[in-house]
């Protein structure tokens, strides 16, 4: 190994194994089913609309698909980064092994992509053949090749694009959910960890990534919604607010359930799981501002909000404050998980302390950089793709 | 159908075949002809050159000195070949090679690492040499009593 490695080894008490002070998945390894979770729940609201016909969420549903793709863009820059050799990634793809869930799961993320680049595409053909026309400089060429030389907008066409859109809106169901329960099952296979070796991990992980995506849909909601100036849909609000609250109830029982399962089924070694849990920076990580802070609180004030039918300005702040807390608690459940499990010494008989680093390849600083930079591309989309802008047949909801 | 139907799925179409070209071509040969890696590995490994070990009882037919003072100091249970790397057909083949960065040589053995036998000594170069190198104290050979060497200190 390389010795320089070394130098960055972790502090730790009680007994651990040597190897174990050095904590190879780092804060980009927290950061990565963070957005990833942040895709499947934003693309779950766009099909709350296109496939299961909720009107509420008409009006984010093509902000909600736009968001879901740029999140998606960067989810592999995680990864990338934090592997020394990024080109060797690759050959996982090459030569995949059926046997490996990360081979499995490269065809798997970049399926996704292309479903959502493809969906993005038919429900704003309109608009880019509209464009095709009508726009002028650089944006006239990019939506000249996006339309593949065919300007054609009348019935039969809409009718195409609306089957496809839907076909495309129902196999991104499952394709955004298996992706993300695919994460929870990584974690959840590795035996030799009590901290993560459980079957309840995938489902979990479903269901925080739920609510970071409708949360995250919130707060960016609320933040472009006053840049450009725009009257915010309180019904979307409250449809948001809504599925928020429904999804998070079940998250922190599921959380809940499965470490209560931990603590009382009570294998070899829970005792020091239990010491790290209420005594340390886990106790705050863990039950204050993962369960306390960004669960209960929200689920309250959502829950008082639900109960006395608020609305208005009081309505869009509280919910705010719940989508804010709420992104807070799933990167701190994520940190948790991934962090956590490797603070827990295999020995079971001792905990290392990993204090992540700010600066070089693997710091907080890169972490936060990757996080921000969807919302760079963002910006970027939303100058060829207006996601404010729905009239077009595509963004209807199926029929049956 | 619509026109713009069919040149989506012309489009499609080609990616794929693209991607699949590209994996086809990017797949090193021989990769799958026994199991999942790449034949030619085997004989590759087989016919390549293995460090081959002399044992410091070699190195004493020629240098008489080096292995006088080592054999009598603290690095006796170290082979001389742990530092200057296999002997081979030495000294038909070449030179041994001198360790340039003492620093790097000795910290391997001595860096102070958690779970490290605690008979083995152990130092936190930091503190115990700040940048100077290892040799400018100690002789690799004969690490104890210390000496000042004049070398470069770096
Ligand atoms: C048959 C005699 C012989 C044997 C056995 C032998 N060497 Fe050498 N070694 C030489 C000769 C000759 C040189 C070249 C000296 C020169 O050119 O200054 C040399 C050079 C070296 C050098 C480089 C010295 C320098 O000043 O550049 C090292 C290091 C070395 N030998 C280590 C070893 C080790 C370790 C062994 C035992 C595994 C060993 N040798 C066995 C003859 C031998
Ligand atoms: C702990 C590692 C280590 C071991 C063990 C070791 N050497 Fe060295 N050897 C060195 C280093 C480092 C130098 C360079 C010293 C310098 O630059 O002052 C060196 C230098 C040499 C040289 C070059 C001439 C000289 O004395 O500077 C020869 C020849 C040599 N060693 C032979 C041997 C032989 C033979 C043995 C075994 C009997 C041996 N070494 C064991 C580290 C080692
Ligand atoms: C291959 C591993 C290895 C390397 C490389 C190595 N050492 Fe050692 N060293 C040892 C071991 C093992 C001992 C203890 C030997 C014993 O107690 O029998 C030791 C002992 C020592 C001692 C104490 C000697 C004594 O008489 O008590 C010093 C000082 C020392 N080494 C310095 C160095 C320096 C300086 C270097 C780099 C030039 C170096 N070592 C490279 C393994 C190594
Ligand atoms: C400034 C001089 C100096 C330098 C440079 C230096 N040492 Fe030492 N080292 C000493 C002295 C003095 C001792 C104690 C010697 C004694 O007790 O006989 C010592 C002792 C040691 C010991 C034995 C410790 C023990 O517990 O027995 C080791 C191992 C050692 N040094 C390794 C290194 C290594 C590795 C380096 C390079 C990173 C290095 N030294 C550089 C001066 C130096």
């Amino acid at each position: 190994m390389d010795i320089h490695a070394l130098f960055h080894a972790s502090p730790f008490t009680g007994y651990v194994y040597p190897n174990e002070t050095v904590v190879p998945w780092s804060i980009l390894i927290v950061i990565y089913p963070y957005m990833t979770g942040l895709v499947a729940g934003a693309f779950t609201v766009s099909s709350l609309y296109h496939v299961f016909g909720i009107e509420r969420f008409k009006t984010v549903s093509r902000f909600a698909l736009i968001t879901a793709l740029c999140f998606m863009v960067f989810v592999p820059v995680t990864l990338l980064s934090h592997l020394g050799h990024p080109e060797r990634a690759f050959n996982a793809m090459i030569t995949p092994h059926t046997t490996s869930a990360m081979a499995v799961f490269g065809y798997v993320a970049a399926f996704y992509v292309c479903l959502l680049a493809l969906e993005i595409w038919f429900i704003f053909r309109e608009d880019i053949v509209a464009g095709a026309k009508a726009a002028s400089g650089w944006k006239r060429h990019i939506y000249r090749v996006l339309t593949l030389g065919s300007y054609e907008v009348n019935e039969t066409t809409r009718h195409y694009d609306h089957k496809w859109t839907m076909a495309l809106a129902i196999i991104g169901i499952p394709a955004a959910h298996g992706l993300h329960g695919y994460v929870g099952f990584l974690f959840g296979s590795v035996k030799a960890r009590e901290w993560w070796s459980s079957d309840l991990m995938p489902v979990i992980f479903l269901f925080s990534a739920v609510i970071s995506g409708v949360a995250v849909m919130i707060v960016l909601y609320a933040i472009v919604a006053r840049i450009r100036k725009m009257k915010i849909d309180e019904s979307a609000i409250k449809g948001l607010m809504l599925t928020l609250w429904a999804f998070l109830m079940f998250t922190v029982l599921l959380e809940l359930v499965e470490f209560g399962a931990m603590a009382y089924r009570a294998r070899e070694g829970t005792e020091v799981i239990m010491e790290y849990v209420s005594h340390g920076p886990m106790f705050w990580r863990f039950a204050v501002i993962q369960i306390g802070l960004g669960a209960f609180v929200p689920v309250i004030i959502m829950s008082l909000m639900v109960l006395r039918g608020t609305s208005g300005k009081a309505l869009l702040v509280g919910t705010l404050v719940s989508a804010v807390l709420v992104l807070i608690s799933v990167l701190f459940m994520r940190y948790n998980v991934v962090i956590g499990g490797q603070e827990i010494s295999k020995s079971m008989k001792g905990i290392v302390h990993y204090e992540p680093p700010l600066w070089g390849r693997e710091g907080l600083l890169v972490a936060g950089l990757i996080l921000m930079a969807p919302l760079g591309l963002y910006y970027l989309l939303t100058r060829i793709f207006d996601p404010w802008h729905i009239k077009t047949h595509a963004d209807d909801p199926v029929t049956y | 159908m619509p026109k713009h139907i069919v040149r989506i799925i012309i489009l499609i179409v080609t990616l794929l075949t693209v991607g699949l070209s590209a994996k086809a071509y990017f797949t090193v040969d021989t990769f799958y002809d026994y199991g999942h890696y790449r034949g030619a590995a085997v004989t590759d490994i087989a016919t390549s050159h293995e460090p081959r070990y002399r044992g410091p009882d070699y190195c004493k037919m020629c240098h008489i000195d080096q292995h006088a003072v080592w054999s009598t100091h603290g690095h006796k249970t170290n082979k001389c070949e742990a530092c200057h790397g296999p002997a081979g057909q030495h000294p038909v083949t070449g030179k041994l090679p001198i360790p340039q960065d003492s620093v790097k040589l000795c910290t391997q053995c001595h860096q102070k690492i958690t779970g490290r036998p605690a008979k083995q000594p152990q130092v936190v170069p930091a503190e115990h040499a700040g940048t100077m190198a290892c040799i400018y104290c100690h002789d690799p050979h004969k690490p104890r009593p210390i000496r000042i060497k004049e070398v470069a200190a770096k």
